[in-house]
């Protein structure tokens, strides 16, 4: 018998027609691990939450059942009582948050937080509880001293919260788990632990697994199947060893090809003008802490550096520096051979027109209050002294050149959707005619195929334009598709330099070697390096 | 080895302990100033425009008024400390003889009122958060919107008309203490003032702890609990209501502010011999010693208030009390 | 792959740009299908004719003594005699317009300073915050109508006095509401973009903050509008009106009568109660509109 079987399940927001989950049927199999991958509002969470039998305020089911076991969480005829549902929870299916430091009862230590959800179901016996989670914490590679139990969800790291989530979600040993994007905020290191640790809690508890995610590569690797939402329904599932070569739906094949497109670039041959733009021992520092040190880094014209980091290696910090935006810095740092201040706001106006900045959320980098053209406009008026009518020409021209029409410049930012507004924004940093554009992670609020076109635009304008790019990211392989010479940013501090390929294939610093293998290798190694490190 | 002396929360207590006294200073310069910058001359006020010069000049002389305002400033302020407030330039009678007993009447009212508004607020207010949109939620929040809007002097008549008008007189319709008594000994005449008081401050108290307690509902937590299995009675006592302890100690804190100032106009509606009714007569009589006592008086009463939320908000949080 | 074979019209958009145009031209209508914002509209109005065209009205003179002390409603006086045997009605005709002046007055000196000044020192990052800050805490300590009554006492209550108290008391309030929608729009990209075009600080704020805070704004001023009338309605009722016929004084003088002749307290009490329910359920309607507008 399956784990858990969803029939024919429809849900609709409120009494309207409008279907958030269309007509998806699935069933889920004793220690199988089901990867769900789909863009953001495709309805992933929507399923997922459905087997607990739990809908966000708004949505109702308009057709359909949704099994667990033997019981019922939906069933779009009758409705379930609190109380079935509230005995099938944490015990037959569990959750493992998104989130996992706001899921955590700040109030709670963890021990507290371990015996709430053991009483939920009836287990008061101290003693059980605590060799519970003891038996878990090892299990997931926690420390499982009394002392550990005692610290709070803020006393941890982002990566030790994720366990205790996973810990907690396994204490009544359900037959199903539901993961929703376990992994997103963690680093390369840390994923790849998560994802191991997953198989062998599948194997160990039997258990049924369902692991939402928009990371396809991931999914890939970590689950046995895949199911591909598009818009509310399922149009793919498939074995995930043969969804690279036998994905069926354009979408999927969309999804695939923009993992593929890893062709590193060869570096530019050196010559001996002058850089765009170079910074010479270069230190920022937010508040009293110095967030990056020391950096030294020269871009020539038509060249492209990629800057790779995890979040908080410093990487954005270095990128608003370099734009200005970020005054707070010791070092020199030149455009074009001439010193340039740290405040955009004292720069000559050549040198501001000259650098442009791409932000990584094109939901807040466009005034709301403005139609995407009337920015781009502005910044044309400002930047290059032009007039009006004359504005509005480069306008539609760099609309053109971002592959965007005419007509959508008289769109407000709110009616496009994020790919377009990113390609808005690049074409409001593009109307002024800069020589540096400095792009940061400007493609990782994008949903997967979207982003695979942001990235090939930028390197068409890049070459079409000759522009000196500055491409900030964390991920090395993105860099590696994209700049000709990158380097890593550890800590603050530059930890490997050189061309793409050579940081990718030849890494010579231990961070960088970690960053690369853990990218590819196989996954038992992790559990294993987990566990001598912890 | 250098040895540690305060621990992280103490530190934190003594810094806001330090910027409320600074605040209190703050104040009392405002207050000093506004009260010293009449227009006109406080002892030709005082005296009426039939006075002659030489008795402005005599009053002015006998008031202190003649000294430079720092050196005015500093003597109040000093004053203040050691519990000498001055004289009431109405009466004439030091001003903490005057106070004494209209401070006892009006901590009774306001302690009586508190005492029935807190725990009714915070009660109402979590029962209106735990079932958004139903007949609860909708009554209550109808209720407290429609008594929110009005003045404090509205409600007191409106209670005035009902209970003690034409038609019915369960109650006195003003209470006149009787000085020789204390206001608890008078209990029939505290009735309306009370409840006037919870009226007006009750919605205010249970809004707020309404959106906070939601607030908590929409947490991750509290689904992640409810993902667990574990029951809604429990999330409600252990996961929703303690988290909300900071900010319900600083919506107490205000609800108090909220009946000191109700007092003024509540006393006044039922010529109720208080502190606010006080502070009226002596606004319009341009008595300004006492305007500066009772003000810095409440000023005083409310920073210690404040300070206790802040307090209890750095203790009820571990990420403050047990940093590591 | 090249760039025009991209598909830069995902379905999803037309989707969304439809919800936004209903959303848009939906402000209106929430206002409109809302029966509070109907209810609250007609009070607001009603009683706001009845103070500005009041005095028009008038055939007895209020200050006359025309019957017997506290007489009951007749065909002559429809709202009884006073505690001084004066007409009701004359007087509440007359009674709110300076109120209504007062009030409007206050809230738009009041936000208007404040909103200047929560903007100015929201674009101001560092010291500029913590220390408004410091000052609402301190002007906190004491409950808003000591404030005011403090400022009275330092210059007597005319109409001027009282405008210049009420407002002043609400513009710590107000700046900080102010400032705190202030940071939010500058910690926003498209705030960092603008300073990158180097635009001036009076640019930026009037290019790029006050656009979109418009909302928090126009909310602001209809909640301290309420708070102004309160405060004006009371200060009146404790005897500092400034003027002869005040609705809140009426309501002071003739309390003693409500078992005799309730009319005489109760018509300016039912004007001034009705009023302020009307605005706040307006304003609450607009609030709800405002909210729902903003979370699409």
């Amino acid at each position: 018998m399956s784990t858990a079987q969803i029939s024919n399940l429809s849900i609709g927001i409120g009494v309207s027609d409008t279907l958030i989950i269309d007509d998806a049927s699935l069933s889920i199999e004793p220690g199988e691990i089901i990867g769900l991958v789909g863009e953001t509002g495709s309805g992933k969470s929507t399923i997922g939450l459905s087997l607990l039998g739990y809908l966000s305020p708004g949505l109702s089911p308009k057709d359909g059942v949704v099994r667990v076991g033997e019981e019922e969480t939906i069933n779009a005829e009758a409705s379930i009582g609190p109380a079935q549902l509230r005995a099938l929870r944490g015990k037959v299916v569990s959750y493992v948050p998104q989130d996992p430091g706001p899921s955590l009862n700040p109030r709670f230590r963890l021990e507290r937080t371990f015996l709430e959800h053991m009483r939920a179901h009836n287990e008061h016996d101290e003693l059980v509880v605590v060799e519970r989670r003891r038996k878990l914490f090892e299990a997931v590679g926690l420390p499982t001293d009394t002392e550990f139990a005692k610290r709070f969800p803020h006393e941890l790291s982002g990566g030790q919260q994720q366990r205790v989530a996973i810990a907690l979600a396994f204490a009544h040993s359900p037959s199903l788990v539901v993961m929703d994007e376990p992994t997103t905020g963690l680093d390369a290191a840390t994923k790849n632990l998560v994802v191991a640790l997953i198989h062998d809690l599948a194997r160990t508890h039997n258990a049924g697994i369902i692991f939402i995610s928009h990371d396809l590569e991931l999914l890939i690797r970590a689950t046995n199947r895949l199911v591909v939402l598009y818009h509310g329904r399922i149009v793919e599932n498939i074995a995930s060893a043969s969804v690279e070569s036998a994905a069926k739906h354009p979408y999927t094949q969309r999804l695939v090809r923009s993992l593929t497109h890893t062709t590193a670039l060869t570096p530019i041959a050196e010559t001996e003008t002058t850089p765009v733009l170079a910074t010479r021992e270069l230190s920022v520092s937010y508040g009293k802490k110095e967030v990056v040190q020391s950096v030294s880094l020269a871009i020539a014209p038509g060249e492209t550096l990629g800057i790779v980091g995890e979040s908080g290696s410093g990487k954005t910090t270095l990128a608003r520096a370099i734009a200005g935006l970020h005054p707070q810095h010791t070092g020199t740092m030149t455009f074009a051979g001439d010193i340039v201040n740290p405040a955009v706001a004292r720069r000559t106006a050549e040198q501001r027109q000259k650098i442009q900045y791409v932000f990584q959320n094109p939901w807040s980098a466009l005034n709301p209050r403005r139609t995407v053209g009337a920015s781009a406009a502005l910044a044309a008026r400002r930047l290059l002294g032009v007039t009006r009518s004359e504005a509005q020409e480069r306008t539609i021209a760099a609309f053109q050149a971002v592959g965007l029409r005419s007509d959508h410049a008289d769109a407000f930012p709110q009616r496009l959707s994020g790919g377009q507004r990113q390609r808005a924004a690049l074409a409001r940093a593009l109307v002024s005619e800069p020589t540096l554009l400095i792009c940061d992670e400007v493609t990782s609020s994008l949903d997967l195929t979207v982003q695979a076109e942001i990235v090939d635009l930028l390197r068409s304008l890049q070459e079409s334009r000759k522009l000196a790019m500055l491409f900030i990211t964390h991920d090395l392989n993105l860099a590696a598709s994209i700049a000709h010479r990158s380097l890593v940013l550890y800590q603050g501090e530059v930890v490997e330099e050189g061309p793409s390929r050579q940081v990718l294939t030849a890494p010579s610093h231990p961070y960088t070697i970690g960053l690369v293998a853990h990218g590819n290798a196989g996954r038992a190694s992790f559990l294993e390096s987990d566990r001598s490190v912890s | 080895m250098r040895r540690q002396y305060s621990s992280p929360v103490t530190r934190m207590v003594l810094t806001r302990i330090a910027l409320g006294i600074g605040m209190l200073l703050l104040l009392s310069l405002i207050v000093f100033t506004a009260t010293h910058a009449l227009p006109g001359d406080i002892a030709r006020t005082m005296l009426g425009q039939t006075a002659t010069d030489e008795q402005v000049s005599a009053l002015r002389s006998q008031l202190g008024l003649d000294r430079p305002l720092i050196v005015q400033y500093v003597d109040w302020l000093g004053g203040l400390f050691v519990g000498n407030f001055g004289t009431s330039l109405a009466s004439g009678t030091p001003v903490s003889q005057l106070l004494a007993v209209l401070l006892g009447n009006t901590a009774t009212l306001v302690l009586i009122a508190g005492a029935i508004t807190i725990p009714l607020g915070i009660l109402l207010g979590t029962v209106a958060a735990r079932r958004p949109g139903s007949a609860w939620d909708v009554a209550i929040s109808g209720t407290m919107q429609t008594i929110l809007a009005l003045p404090e002097f509205v409600v007191g008549i409106l209670l005035v008309t009902v209970f003690a008008g034409k038609f019915l007189r369960l109650v006195p319709p003003t209470s006149p203490l009787d000085p020789r008594m204390s206001a608890i000994e008078q209990p029939a005449l505290l009735i309306l003032p009370v409840a006037t008081m919870v009226l007006i401050a009750v919605p205010h108290l249970a809004e707020s702890v309404k959106t906070l307690v939601r607030d908590q509902f929409a947490m991750g937590y509290t689904l992640t609990a409810r993902l667990a299995g574990i029951s809604e009675p429990r999330i409600l006592s252990r996961y929703a209501l303690p988290n909300t302890t900071g900010p319900v100690a600083q919506v107490v804190a205000i609800t108090i502010n909220y009946l000191l100032g109700g007092a003024v106009a509540v006393e006044t509606v039922f010529s109720f011999p208080g502190i606010g009714s006080e502070l009226v007569a002596a606004v319009s009589g341009r008595d300004f010693t006492v305007v500066q006592v009772i003000t810095m008086g409440i000023a005083t009463v409310m920073f210690v208030v404040f300070t206790l939320a802040d307090i209890l908000g750095i203790l009820a949080n571990p990420k403050l009390r047990n940093r590591i | 792959m090249t760039n025009q074979s991209l598909p830069v019209d995902d379905p999803s958009t037309t989707r969304e740009a439809a919800i936004h145009d209903r959303m848009q031209d939906s402000l209106r209508r929430l206002l409109r299908a809302d029966p509070r914002a109907w209810i609250g509209g007609i009070a607001v109005a009603g009683i706001a004719l009845l103070a500005l065209v009041g005095p028009l009205l008038v055939t007895t003179d209020p200050e006359e003594y025309v019957a017997r002390v506290y007489s009951g409603p007749s065909a002559t006086l429809p709202l009884g005699a006073d505690v001084l045997g004066r007409d009701v009605l004359s007087r509440l005709l007359v009674g709110g317009q300076l109120f209504l002046f007062e009030g409007i007055t206050a809230a738009i000196f009041g936000v208007g300073i404040g909103v200047v000044v929560g903007m100015l020192l929201g674009t101001n990052r560092g010291r500029a915050v913590s220390v408004l800050r410091f000052a609402t805490d301190t002007v906190m300590l004491i409950p808003q109508i000591l404030l005011v009554l403090l400022i009275i006492t330092a210059f007597g209550a005319s109409p001027l006095t009282l405008i210049v108290a009420v407002a002043a008391a609400q513009i710590l309030y107000t700046a900080r509401v102010i400032s705190a929608a202030t940071q939010s729009v500058t910690s926003e990209d498209y705030y960092l973009a603008a300073q990158a075009l180097g635009l001036s600080r009076g640019s930026l704020i009037f290019r790029e903050v006050f656009p979109n805070i418009i909302g928090v704004v126009l909310v602001e001023f209809g909640v301290r509008l309420s708070v102004c009338f309160v405060a004006l309605a009371s200060l009146s009722y404790l005897g500092f009106s400034g003027s002869g016929a005040a609705w809140g004084s009426m309501i002071h003088e003739n309390q003693g009568g409500i078992p005799l002749q309730p009319f005489a307290a109760l018509a300016p009490v039912a004007a001034i109660g009705i009023f302020l329910l009307g605005m706040n359920m307006l304003r609450d309607s607009l609030a709800r509109a405002l909210a729902r507008r903003t979370a699409q």
